[in-house]
């Protein structure tokens, strides 16, 4: 769901499930860690996402509940 | 001594039994007092409050009519005030001085109300404990060793010590709604569209909203009729009429039907809030209301879809400043270690995936558009825990350590996503601490919620209850 990261390196391990090359995001050596670790959180959280039908559905343009 | 509130602090104004610049005068002293031991405030702008509080009592001299005459209040440090720095809480942003008032502060300020200053918040409001690296960690008023909650800490703690009778806050994910519960006062996100957030600054703009805390729904009420309304400095905000919200407040809520969700919202709480919000749906039955169990569909698909927009909103927005250092925008060695993760990893989130997350908002909406139908609102615990330690990670529920973020989150943010007006209102004490008791109404029905509070109120003391003032 969430493009995962190599904690030390950049590399764009697709088979692990990357969907971003992280070159592309200019991380510093001490933010990898918990920026990898966080996805890794984020991406439980985010799963359930990822098998539900929202079938023709547009996104949402306003916001607010009528 | 009891604190005087809204309403009594402005007919005292109102009569000249008191000055704005008396009660202004107190209000500083007491926030100046507290301050050394309760970092509430990033900003204390006590000259500013004098000369506002000072206009306050020309204008009333020459005749005007002011509903908010003299009451001292103050903003989460997300929300401009001309002349004072718009910090987020965060160093990145100490020194960064708006050029005009927010919406609600103009408005706020036409009312009469006077702004003490900048509320303390968790760090660029992207957390929920309320802990600050950069401006002191806010404390719960009723003990010190616990968190306040999160985001808008110093928002709670001003008005839970005393110091002014409400305060503004944001709220993206329960930002309003958790301090309020874990610090014992009411806190209303209305509904997204109400509330102009011009002059505030994002967190995640599809799902921010402004509100107020306070002790009570009546102040609540007051304050949010001065301050909703269509603004064209904020596209979000609905046309819509706003009532006078206070002149609702006495209806009876006699045949109301208040849905109860067990599902997911009941499951995993405390024994003390279960025992408490339990009790307080019995109460509501007593005052004439029923209860209907129904079940809200998706959210575990809603939590998804909220952390996919958050984190990709706020990485749009922040961005700019996430350079690493010496770079352009390389500021992102200061924002605090805690939080300059969450900023960073916005930036994994593909579109696919945050266009999913705004297409299930459509899903779940109209699927809870079905629910509210035969419902005039939803009654939920706000937190299943009371304030936890500082650094406390985890919370144990029904026999499972469940992280924070989860445990305080799950039960608010469901409504940041679908935009429903809700609030917490005072139900119950766990020895010495708070627990809310959540309301939530249909889309731009404020009006309810803040009525069933009120009548709540009325049948309860649990908002009469007082902290003590020593803070360790």
């Amino acid at each position: 769901m969430i493009g995962r990261m190599q904690p030390a390196d950049s590399t764009n391990d697709r088979a692990a499930g990357l969907r971003l090359d992280v070159s592309a995001v200019r991380l510093t050596p001490a933010d990898r860690q918990p920026v990898a670790a966080l996805l890794e959180a984020l991406s439980e959280d985010v799963a359930p996402l990822a098998n539900m039908d929202v079938g023709q559905a547009e996104p949402a343009t306003i916001y607010r509940p009528e | 001594m009891p604190q005087p509130g809204c309403l009594e602090i402005a007919s005292a104004v109102q009569t000249h039994q008191r000055t704005a610049r008396e009660v202004t005068d107190e209000a500083i002293e007491l926030a100046e007092r507290l301050q050394a031991v309760q970092p509430s405030f990033i900003t204390l702008a006590a000259d500013r409050a004098r000369r506002q509080a000072e206009q306050v009592d020309r204008k009333l001299a020459d005749g005007a009519r002011l509903p908010l005459a003299g009451v001292p209040f103050a903003v989460k440090d997300l929300i401009d005030v001309a002349g004072l720095p718009t910090t987020c809480g965060s160093r990145v942003f100490a020194k960064a001085v708006a050029e005009t008032d927010a919406t609600v502060v103009e408005r706020l300020g036409a009312a009469g109300a006077v702004l003490l200053g900048k509320l303390n918040l968790h760090e660029c409001a992207f957390g929920f404990t309320g802990e600050n690296a950069h401006y002191g960690n806010v404390k719960n008023p009723w003990d010190a060793t616990r968190v306040a909650g999160g985001s808008s800490s110093g928002s709670a703690a001003a008005v839970a010590h005393g110091i002014c009778p409400f305060t503004l806050g944001s709220d993206t994910g329960g930002s309003i709604r958790l301090p309020a519960a874990l610090c014992g006062l009411v806190g209303l996100k209305p509904a997204y569209g109400r509330v102009s957030r011009a002059g505030g600054v994002p967190l995640s703009w599809t799902m921010d909203h402004v509100g107020p805390l306070a002790r009570t729904a009546a102040e609540t009420a007051l304050v949010l009729s001065v301050m909703a309304g269509r603004d064209e400095a904020d596209e979000s905000t609905s046309r819509r009429a706003v009532p006078d919200y206070a002149q609702r407040l006495d209806g009876t809520i006699e045949g109301l039907r208040i849905g109860v969700p067990r599902r997911w919202f009941f499951e995993d709480l405390s024994d003390e809030v279960a025992e408490a919000v339990e009790a307080a749906l019995v109460r509501l039955k007593e005052l004439g209301a029923a209860t209907v169990d129904v079940e809200l569909p998706y959210l575990p698909e809603v939590v998804a879809a909220h952390r996919a927009i958050i984190f990709a909103e706020a990485s749009s927005y922040y961005q700019p400043y996430l350079g690493p250092p010496g770079s352009s925008g390389g500021e992102a060695a200061d924002f605090g270690a805690d939080i300059r993760p969450l900023l960073l990893a916005g930036q994994f989130i593909s579109a696919v995936d945050y266009l999913k997350a705004q297409r299930a908002r459509r899903v779940i909406r109209s699927a809870w558009t079905k629910v509210f139908a035969g419902v005039d609102c939803l009654a939920t615990p706000t937190s299943p825990v009371v304030a936890t330690r500082f650094g406390q990670q985890t919370a144990s529920l029904s026999g499972k350590e469940k992280p924070l973020v989860r445990a305080y989150l799950d039960l608010t943010l469901p409504f940041n996503f679908s935009g429903h007006p809700a609030l917490s209102v005072p139900c119950g004490f766990a020895g010495n601490l708070p627990i809310g008791l959540q309301l939530v109404g249909r889309p731009f029905a404020e009006a309810t919620i803040l009525g069933v509070a009120h009548q709540y109120q009325q049948a309860t003391d649990w908002h009469t209850r007082r902290p003590g003032v020593s803070q360790s």
